[in-house]
């Protein structure tokens, strides 16, 4: 039994986050002292004027030289850090209100709404630069006028941002039961809408602060900005740039501080998005993986050949800070040809993953572990032997056959590659080969369908196609993941029956999954009931229709309403959910749900075991609902059982019969 | 003012596509109406008309009060009458609220906190998850609390559409059971949508099946399902697969066609799918020249159908 260890989870990653959040903040820190402090320790020199010492270059005294009245440059740009970026912050904080403001309304408001996107539209159609500089005529020139320019010049951008935020929220039924509540429009702007867009918009707002520095210096490089008495940066790029053959360090130092500060926001803004985008990934709490597997019998009472057999498979995935997942923790199973195995179980049991790892449908980083993994001679651990077997001996049909389908290639190309590549037939026969696949589904007229997109298509045409590309490689297993989920219930029953005639003619294995019950043991031999990862009852329909084992399987087969159930009495019910796949519990994973459970059941992890009596019936129950109860066993079932299920004591006397 | 729920001739359009088509119906105050069909069939547009989410044409009545028509302002409030609750729990509660204030939304007056706790114990949660963000909930407790939400608005009905469809089968008891209870105990008046034919009767008094936009049978929910009339509600009632029956696949009464698209007017929606129509039977053209619809009142349960029995003489 091989052992998977937990993925070098990103503590390098970490560390390098933390890394690059730690220079912009250093930085800002170093930004914010300057605004609050540089006024005060180099206000002097920054004024004072030394007519005598004007225009020089780079000295010991003066680092960036001085200006026409003898200034200290690099005091000057030190001192104008303040004007500089309050001015930035305003514009930003202006543009960003109003355009957030916009948004709001072009987002939310049917009628309104159109107008004001027809105006951002327009507005976005121009370089923010030109759309200031534009403003900043308009509005005049000067501090005030700029700040207001650049604000104005901003305000399309995040009123794009906003209304786009806007939208994806709106839709959402919380939004929507608000109204049914009757809030007033103000009130759920305010009150979902925003909230829910913030960080974005807030993300937006800083990285702008950078852009706003790098307008405003522009336009006061341009003398539309901020006007002599005071100065900001660009002012003094402007005024260091006519000697800068001169004195390099005039122009330099408030260069510097330009990009300098551009560079601070943005890398703010990446790294706080990191931050939220890190978060929203969920941080999953640590556990060590302690799987102790216990062996299942050889024999599993399904006589004739192997077409699949699965013995301990499970797959497992890493989680955040060195904690694995392990949606599937021990699935064993065999399946003959000709047999319909289906695997029942709620969202969350781990049955679809189960379907995909046979499928070899499993990405990195997760990783598929298993004891026996055999598909006919094959070994499907062995990734090399599986290309061969994949779209020819094993087919598989998904619950959504729009995704499946491929919206911009034509039916007919779907159909042909598998004949094409897989079995290497030339393009005749292959298209012969499809219009009889697609007769095989019940399709009329497979020459026009032949030449159709997947949406022209209905649901159930579309996963009658899937079926004929299926079909196509002449295959021995058919995997049926949730085929009829996303139907209608009549052509539920046109597909369902499909599927048995097609398994019926091929001769091919197939295994079924479905959260239904019902539909499962309609069309199924045998059936294995998925919670938490594990198969937790397994045996011939009729046999677990009749007799369920599992407390588990007794709830799924008697919770849902039927036709016939009783209206006035309350439908069994279990309240709670399935233990999460980075769990890690010593027993039974539906210990805390089941109303049989006792401190064995917390403490002991129940094998799968034969049912006294009962050939092909499978249970992993210490008190299960029919045969003797185990739980007498647990101290000894830890690690290793054989097929001690006959040798039960049937000291299940004194045990009660909870009401399920 | 509690009155029976009145829809008279409703019809929705989203441009040029019509979602319903002249629907009517009444709930007696204290039952239940329970509205099933296929998707696309118009259930869920019947719904967001009544509570105002769509726009519509034709009358909703709530007792001798109009939904439908009225200045913005007053209809806000009439609304607030009856309440809508979600299909999908994950996306009907605002991630960033916690649960007690979610609730308290539809609240008026003081008070504020003492009615959440009393709504989440009738929705059997306990009080504390109040203080709970939404995520940490299981879908279950999920749509519970947005049961408790719709009812904080002391509804006179309350519509719940599809809302065990996205819940697991061992969840879907428990907010079945609990919307019973409710039903029984406030005496609510309710519109319950579901695709699921078999929820629907567990829940419903009366049972109105819809097909294409328009009601095709309607009648006391142990009646349609004991004796149907419509082809279509035959063909559903045949089509849901019941544990360790086996018959889907051995039953032959399959529907003509395997296409999903209505038939053009004019003449009957459903006679390219009807197992007993004019696709499989000849002499059949009463279908393809005649609207069923129009002779619905005749017939016994109201059904949309040249086949259906008439309705015997009183």
């Amino acid at each position: 039994m091989a052992t998977v260890a937990a993925a070098p989870a990103g503590r390098g990653r970490r560390r390098a986050r933390l890394l690059a959040g730690a220079v912009p903040l250093l930085l800002l820190l170093g930004f914010v002292f300057l605004c609050v402090a540089a006024p005060l320790l180099w206000g002097d020199p920054a004024s004072a004027t030394h007519v005598a010492q004007a225009g020089q270059g780079t000295s010991v005294r003066h680092w960036a030289g001085t200006d026409d009245l003898g200034r200290d440059i690099l005091a000057r740009t030190l001192v104008a850090t303040r004007n500089s970026l309050l001015l930035a912050v305003l514009a930003t904080m202006l543009g960003g209100a109003v355009g957030v403001g916009l948004g709001l309304v072009a987002g939310s408001s049917r009628r309104l709404g159109r107008l004001v996107s027809a105006v951002i539209n327009v507005l976005l159609a121009f370089p923010a630069l030109l759309l200031s500089i534009f403003f900043a005529v308009l509005f005049g020139l000067g501090s005030v006028g700029s700040v207001l320019a650049v604000g104005a010049a901003f305000t399309p951008g995040f009123a794009r941002i906003t209304q786009t935020l806007t939208a994806a929220v709106v839709g959402r039924d919380y939004i929507d039961a608000a109204r049914v509540l009757g809030r007033r429009p103000l009130s759920i702007a305010l009150r979902h809408i925003l909230p829910n867009i913030g960080e974005p918009v807030l993300l937006y707002s800083t990285i702008h602060i950078g852009t706003a520095i790098l307008s405003l210096s522009g336009l006061s490089f341009l003398g539309l900005g901020v006007q002599p008495p005071s100065y900001d940066w660009g002012r003094l790029l402007s005024d260091g740039l006519t000697r800068v053959y001169i004195s390099p360090g005039a122009a330099l130092a408030p260069a510097v501080a330009i990009v300098l500060a551009g560079l601070t926001f943005n890398m703010l803004g990446e790294w706080l998005s990191d931050l939220i985008a890190g978060r929203e990934s969920g941080a999953l709490p640590a556990g060590p993986p302690q799987v102790s597997i216990v062996d299942a019998e050889a024999d599993d009472g399904t006589p004739g050949d192997r077409l699949l057999e699965v013995r301990h498979l499970r797959v497992i995935y890493p989680g955040h800070r060195g904690s694995v997942a392990t949606p599937v923790r021990d699935v064993s199973f065999r399946l003959a040809p000709g047999q319909t195995l289906g695997i029942v179980g709620e969202s969350g049991s781990g049955k679809s993953l189960t379907a995909s790892a046979i499928a070899q449908l499993i990405d990195a980083p997760g990783a598929v572990d298993a004891q026996t993994l055999r598909f006919l001679d094959l070994d499907l651990l062995d990734r090399q032997a599986v290309d061969k077997v994949l779209g020819r001996s094993m087919a598989m049909v998904f619950q959504d056959p729009g995704e499946a389908l491929n919206p911009a290639i034509k039916i007919g190309t779907h159909l042909l590659e598998p004949a094409m590549i897989h079995l290497g037939d030339p393009k005749p026969v292959a298209r012969r080969k499809a219009y009889d696949a697609l007769r095989a589904v019940a399709i009329g007229d497979p020459a026009r369908r032949y030449r159709q997109h997947q949406h022209e298509l209905s649901g159930g045409m579309k996963q009658r196609v899937c079926i004929a590309i299926g079909l196509m490689g002449e295959p021995k297993l058919l995997i049926a993941d949730e085929p009829t989920t996303a139907l209608d219930v009549t052509v539920q029953r046109q597909i369902l029956r499909l599927i048995a005639r097609i398994g019926r003619d091929t001769g091919a294995g197939m295994l079924f999954i479905s959260h239904d019950i019902a539909v499962v043991a309609e069309v199924c031999d045998r059936v294995a009931v998925m919670y938490a990862g594990f198969v937790v009852e397994q045996a011939p329909t009729a046999t677990l229709l009749a007799g369920p084992a599992h407390p588990y399987t007794a709830l799924l087969v008697a919770a849902s309403p039927t036709m016939t159930t009783d209206k006035v009495a309350p439908l069994p019910a279990l309240d709670g959910r399935m233990p999460s796949p980075d769990a890690e519990l010593p027993g039974c994973y539906f210990a805390d749900r089941c109303p049989r459970a006792d401190a064995t059941c917390t403490g002991h992890r129940p094998p799968l075991l034969r049912i006294a009596g009962s050939q092909a019936h499978r249970v992993a129950c210490w008190h299960p609902l029919t045969g003797p109860d185990r739980a007498n066993d647990a101290g000894t079932n830890d690690t290793r059982t054989n097929d001690t299920g006959t040798n039960d004591t049937g000291t299940n006397a004194t045990r009660e019969e909870a009401p399920l | 003012m509690t009155g029976a729920l009145a829809v008279q001739n409703l019809t929705v359009r989203y441009g040029a596509f019509t979602a319903v088509c002249g629907v009517s119906f009444e709930i007696p105050p204290g039952s239940v109406l329970g509205l099933v069909g296929e998707s696309g069939s118009g259930k869920s547009s019947v719904a967001r008309a009544i509570v105002g989410l769509t726009p519509s044409r034709g009358a909703i009545r709530l007792g001798d009060t109009d939904l439908s028509a009225g200045p913005v302002g007053r209809t806000r409030q009439v609304r607030r009458r009856v309440q809508l609750v979600f299909q999908d729990p994950r996306g009907s509660l605002d991630p960033r609220l916690h649960v007690g204030d979610s609730i308290a939304e539809g609240m008026r007056g003081g008070r504020r906190s003492a009615r959440v706790a009393e709504l989440l114990e009738l929705v059997s949660l306990d009080p504390r998850v109040a203080e709970l963000r939404p995520h940490l909930l299981s879908g279950g407790q999920r749509q519970r609390v947005a049961i408790a939400r719709a009812l904080a608005a002391e509804p006179a009905v309350l519509i719940a559409d599809e809302v065990t469809a996205s819940l697991d089968v061992s969840v879907q008891a428990v907010v079945l059971n609990l919307l019973r209870r409710l039903q029984r105990d406030l005496g609510l008046t309710m519109l319950f949508i579901s695709h699921n034919l078999a929820v629907v009767r567990y829940v419903s008094d009366e049972l109105a099946v819809m097909f294409h936009g328009r009601i095709v049978e309607q009648g006391p929910a142990e009646e349609v399902i004991g004796a149907p009339e419509h082809p279509y509600t035959r063909s559903l009632l045949a089509a849901i697969p019941q544990v360790g029956e086996r018959r889907l696949l051995s039953d032959d009464a399959v529907e003509a066609s395997v296409t999903g698209d209505p038939a053009p007017p004019p003449g009957c929606d459903y006679r390219l799918r009807c197992p007993v129509g004019p696709a499989v039977r000849p002499g059949m053209e009463i279908c393809e020249t005649s609207d069923p619809a129009g002779g619905k009142d005749d017939r016994l349960h109201l059904a949309a159908c040249h086949l259906a029995e008439p309705r015997a003489p009183t």
